[in-house]
């Protein structure tokens, strides 16, 4: 019963935090929300590219983690768990606004194969010198000049490691859009990441 | 220059999407396609990369306030602590005017089945470890909940 | 020259039995039941986009009443009529029914989920009233939908008496 021994919260692992929660100790639920509060919020904005909504919607997944609680059984991490229930939120919203205009150029863009036909060839360190922080922020940069749907798949393969089948399941795609959209977008990330390079270096 | 699908291919193999066999031919190409060489090496280098490189944020907002709009929003959309039991759980899909505050429960252990009244007439006729059941004469149906 | 006589009725009268058999439309036997076997899906929202799903007809949505959704979308609508002496497999969507009767006055129910790859795995096997779908009574197998939070799945089995 919540509250009746009193835990060092902190201090314990994520699976006796969500084996209590499952009981219904909301004090076990929060440490859980801190301890990933970040990461969860980080996943939302990367989708989004919008703090406001970001906030939103990982709070949500968090409300709806909670409900769904007696569903988790460890076949992931928790925070993995909680993750895939943001980028759901995020996918339904992205379905919902459609932003059909700027999706149709890059889909024609995607489909004449763009002024990037090849990828840049590699350089033998086109990073060189520059700071972890550095480096997350021009990726982050660059992702954000992608359309949602070339984002949306990046971020699952690359940062949610799913294959292109789940993806094309997750997204509503067939697995033919995964993989061409999956390439550009890799196409325009390594012209942009080049881009950038060239400009601050000028 | 590679079609499109020879470099969808190309893109498949770098993320291990290509069948057993296909990823053979592949390889068995790949010494002496420098073309594909390139573009293979480049896939991986950007995949290394943009993950071992991913963005990071941090909530803008204090912990307090974060938790409570959390908690506040737990609170209204479901006003008791989730289920003591897996068994339990599809409760909360009962609307709420015939549901949560109508039940009786007898509470016993997993594997004996537990008696449950619902305010409409219905009784929860048996609780496995798998599922629940619900039956209505009046309405003439039986639904079995999954776990 | 009797006896051979005697095989060609016999043949003639096999082949004519044969011949009625082919000819008889699918008639309903005593012990026959109609069942409509349904895979809804119960959610607040609209169908996924380009899914042309048709509402739950009102007596389906009159059955699923206590449940909060407020659509419930028909993904498959089979009509079957199940033979006392034969068991059989109804294909629904990502799922299967297989249904017989047991002689006992029981209709045994086994859901058996199919995933990608064509692996067919048992959910649930239950036994419900014969009588009980002649008179026209609904037997509803649900769950958790695990990829859309907040939705639940319906296979629903109803007697067409």
């Amino acid at each position: 019963m919540p509250g009746s021994v009193k835990h060092d919260y902190p201090s314990e692992a994520d699976d006796a935090l969500v084996k209590w929660s499952q009981q219904g100790d909301t004090e076990a639920f929060e440490q859980l929300v801190f301890r990933h509060r970040d990461k969860i919020y980080a996943r939302a904005l990367m989708m989004m590219r919008n703090e406001d909504q970001a906030l939103e919607y990982s709070q949500e997944a968090w409300v709806k983690a909670w409900q769904r609680l007696v569903q988790f059984q460890g076949e992931s991490s928790f925070a993995t768990w909680v993750t895939r229930i943001v980028i759901n939120l995020c996918l339904d919203q992205l379905r919902r606004q459609k932003r059909v205009r700027t999706e149709s150029i890059e889909a024609m863009d995607e489909e004449s194969g763009g002024v990037e036909r090849q990828l840049p060839a590699p350089e033998t360190n086109p990073t060189a010198g520059l700071e972890q922080d550095e480096l997350r922020r021009r990726i982050d940069e660059a992702l954000g000049k992608l359309t949602d749907a070339h984002r949306t798949v990046v971020v699952l393969h690359e940062f949610e490691g799913l294959e292109y089948k789940e993806i094309a399941k997750r997204v509503g795609i067939s697995i033919g859009t995964v993989m061409s959209r999956l390439f550009y977008a890799r196409r325009r990330l390594a012209f942009l990441l080049q881009s950038l390079k060239r400009e601050r270096s000028e | 220059m590679k079609n499109t699908e020879q470099l969808l291919d190309l893109q498949a193999y770098v993320d291990g999407e290509l069948s057993e066999e296909r990823r053979r031919q592949i390889e068995a190409t790949l010494p002496a396609d420098l073309d594909a060489q390139e573009l293979v090496a480049g896939l991986r280098q950007l995949g290394t990369l943009i993950r071992a490189h991913e963005p990071v944020a941090t909530v803008p907002a204090a912990r307090e306030f974060y938790w409570n709009q959390i908690r506040r929003q737990i609170e209204a959309e479901q006003p008791k602590a989730p289920a003591a039991s897996a068994a339990l759980g599809w409760l909360r899909w009962l609307i709420p005017a015939m549901g949560v505050a109508a039940v009786a429960v007898v509470v016993s252990t997993q594997q004996t089945p537990r008696e449950i009244t619902l305010a409409g007439g219905g009784d929860v006729t048996a609780v496995d470890v798998s599922s629940t059941v619900f039956r209505s004469e009046s309405d003439g149906v039986t639904v079995h909940w999954i776990q | 020259m009797k006896h051979l006589w005697m095989i060609r009725l016999g043949c003639l009268r096999l082949g004519c039995l044969l011949i009625m058999g082919l000819m008889l439309p699918a008639a309903s036997v005593a012990g026959d039941l109609k069942l409509r076997l349904e895979l809804a899906w119960g959610t607040d929202g609209t169908p996924p986009d380009g899914k042309n799903l048709k509402e739950l007809d009102t007596k389906g949505r009159e059955k699923l009443r206590h449940f909060r959704w407020k659509n419930y979308w028909v993904v498959k609508s089979t009509q079957i009529d199940l033979d006392s002496k034969a068991s059989q497999k109804v294909p629904l969507d990502r799922c299967q029914v297989d249904l017989k009767t047991t002689g006992d006055g029981q209709v045994e129910v086994r859901l058996q989920s199919i995933n990608d790859a064509k692996e067919v795995k048992l959910v649930k096997t239950l036994h419900h009233s014969l009588e009980a779908f002649k008179r026209g009574e609904f037997l509803i197998i649900a769950g958790d939908d695990k990829e859309k939070w907040n939705d639940a799945w319906f296979v629903i089995i109803r007697g067409e008496p």
